[in-house]
């Protein structure tokens, strides 16, 4: 999956977290692990949009906390822009940071209310001492809310959350993002708890955006319309792993794997006159403690075999540049 | 936010059929789950139905005293109500908290509550065994059926069910939807779904209800609302829908947010959102009107409005 001009390149990471079960495992001491995240690679090519899609609990949005390195990875790496992010001292991660920044779901969680708009947007300059020179701070303040369409700035600056609506609000977290200048925007589900209406406005601001500053975007969302909205490329996961990926378009229109096509045939369309077959899934995900042996998917899987219950599939090339793990591959391109 | 009086709900009128699925669509705010609250009597404190009927069997519920209301809630009509999955009490035992909500609704013994848990449990495809387990022990799905199971303890005609597949994930989604539907024809069951997505409405749905700023806009069945809307707040929300269906182009926003309703704009409530405003429906309400057979649209252009 290596390509030459990709800004972040994962690869084999895991996000284990220790966990211990029960009296037996203290006796024993035997190491638990819930596997969060578990070998997964993928890159991400300069002005992209990645989704990093799936269920509650695959793994999505742990995955993109150990590429900040807000969480601690177990094993694999991290190359963002060339430098190899999980081995870089605390002041070299600091610096980075400044280049990857990242925009939460609740935009009434995620931003102070008792901060003006202003002060919300200063922070990040101040924190990574970008410039003492007020004017310039105020400058680059005005610019960001310039960007995310809060006009006239120099009015929205004055204001506090409480003034904003949920739109509004989000636009300041995506400004907040922007102070900094990033090459990589991570953004976390950053329209779900928005209404229909306002959702759109975002996802166009986001594509605006990224015209604008060949700014590359890590996309989480549980919603695959939503990915195919915003994205080009899609990593479908689940229990910590990649399932498939490869463009939205060829994901959503012809998945391969048995996981994603129940998924995609599972989400509902807006037109009462498109009646589609749904692929019923069995069971529910297992927990991340109890991750079952060989392809993780196959107490669910409808084509399970021998082979599935024992034999990790691996993530190989089932169409251009589509990736699907299952060892029956073959069977669902021909 | 500013004080004052805010009308959440205005001129709502609509009707339920027996035994089919309507579906109150909407963004937050709208007034979509007041209306539900005001069908069950149940609005909460400084909430006020100042005029209006709800007729349910020839019966109108505003008239009702609470006393009256007790006969009717639960037994007749019934809610599911948004997120009540997760306010479940996870140190009592499941098929307990059904049998308390059966015990506070008819003067039953515990004892036979708990056998109607069972019952209602294997109603809702749950193994009626299960009535022991705490609710952390279930997943968000069968917390879900858990809910339903309660809103039919009582054998109502009429479900109102809001927002039951929110915050779950699409496979369990599926699958409550689909419980729903096989529930409303084995028990002809009238159901009212709340929902802010309309790929949910119109999957599921036989009529569907759109509401904004306490208003309802358009109503009508699912493939005329969908495919010929009339209001241009309809064919906006629905045309800018992300969807995995179609062809994948660019949409374009409603510009705005949803108004305060302490202060709404005058007019149409729509009007400062709308491209086809025009002087009426700046001053001018526009009448809720049928425009078609079961199909109504309360927009001073609704004639001009067609889907492109």
């Amino acid at each position: 999956m290596m390509q030459q001009e990709a800004l972040l390149c994962v690869e084999n990471l895991s996000v284990w977290f220790p966990a211990r079960r029960g009296a037996t495992g203290i006796l024993t001491r035997e190491e638990q692990w819930v596997r969060a995240v578990d070998s997964v690679s993928f890159s991400v090519r300069k002005g992209e949009v990645m989704c990093l899609a799936g269920e509650s609990g695959s793994g999505k949005t742990t995955t993109a906390r150990a590429i900040l390195a807000l969480t601690a990875a177990k094993f694999g790496s991290v190359k963002f822009a060339g430098r190899d992010v999980l081995s870089l001292s605390k002041t070299e991660l600091r610096k980075l940071r400044c280049e990857m920044q990242i925009i939460f779901q609740d935009p009434y969680e995620s931003i102070d209310p008792r901060m003006s708009i202003s002060e919300i947007l200063a922070e990040p300059l101040e924190v990574n001492k970008v410039t003492r020179s007020r004017k310039e701070k105020e400058a680059r303040v005005w610019n960001a809310l310039e960007d995310v369409r809060l006009l006239p700035p120099q009015e929205f600056a004055r204001r506090f959350p409480h003034e904003l609506s949920g739109g509004q609000r989000q636009r300041v977290a995506i400004a907040r993002g922007l102070v900094l200048q990033p090459k990589l925007l991570v953004a976390d589900e950053p329209v779900s708890m928005l209404d229909a209406s306002i959702r759109v406005q975002i996802l166009n601001l986001l594509l605006d955006l990224r015209k604008e500053y060949d700014l590359t975007f890590l996309y989480i969302t549980h919603d695959l319309a939503q990915a195919r909205y915003i994205g080009n490329d899609i990593v479908i996961m689940y229990l910590g792993k990649v399932m498939e990926s490869g463009p939205v378009e060829d994901v959503v229109a012809k998945p391969v794997h048995p996981y994603t096509r129940a998924l995609v045939s599972n989400v509902p369309v807006p037109d009462p006159t498109l009646k589609r077959d749904k692929i019923a899934v069995k069971g529910e995900t297992p927990s991340a403690l109890d991750i079952p042996p060989g392809c993780r998917f196959h107490p669910r899987c409808p084509y399970a075999e021998e082979i599935c219950r024992t034999k990790e599939p691996a993530l190989l090339e089932v169409g251009d540049n589509q990736y699907s793990a299952c060892h029956f591959n073959d069977r669902w391109t021909a | 936010m500013h004080e004052g009086i805010a009308r959440a709900v205005e001129n709502v009128s609509f009707t339920l059929k027996k035994g089919e699925m309507l579906g109150l669509a909407g963004e937050s705010g709208c007034g979509k789950t007041t209306t539900a609250l005001s069908v069950m009597r149940l609005l909460p404190p400084g909430g006020k139905i100042l005029n209006g009927e709800i007729i349910v069997d020839n019966e109108d519920l505003v008239k009702k005293t609470d006393r009256e209301m007790r006969d009717i809630r639960w037994k007749k009509i019934s809610m599911v109500f948004q997120g009540a999955m997760n306010a479940l009490n996870p140190v009592i035992r499941v098929g307990e908290q059904v049998a308390e909500s059966i015990v506070e609704k008819e003067k039953v013994s515990k004892g036979e509550a708990l056998k109607r848990a069972r019952l209602l449990f294997e109603l809702v495809g749950l193994d009626s065994s299960r009535v022991t387990n705490y609710p952390h022990e279930f997943s968000g799905g069968m917390r879900q059926r858990v809910m339903i199971a309660m809103a039919l303890a009582c054998n109502p005609s009429i479900v109102i069910a809001d927002e039951p597949v929110t915050a779950l994930d699409v496979i369990v989604q599926t699958r409550i939807l689909e419980l729903l539907k096989e529930l409303q024809r084995k028990l002809s069951l009238s159901v009212v779904m709340i929902t802010h997505d309309l790929s949910v409405i119109a999957e599921t749905c036989d009529r569907v209800a759109i509401m904004y700023a306490g208003r309802i806009v358009e109503l009508g069945n699912v493939v005329d609302v969908y495919k010929n809307s009339r209001h241009p707040y309809t064919e906006a929300l629905i045309t800018a829908f992300p969807s995995i269906a179609g062809k994948k182009r660019r949409f374009d926003s409603i510009p705005g947010d949803p108004p305060d309703l302490t202060s709404p704009p005058s007019g149409c409530r729509f009007h400062p959102r709308c491209p086809m405003q025009q002087d009426t429906c700046r001053t001018l309400d526009p009448e809720y009107l049928k425009i078609g057979p079961d199909h109504y649209v309360a927009c001073h252009h609704s004639e001009k409005v067609e889907t492109t």
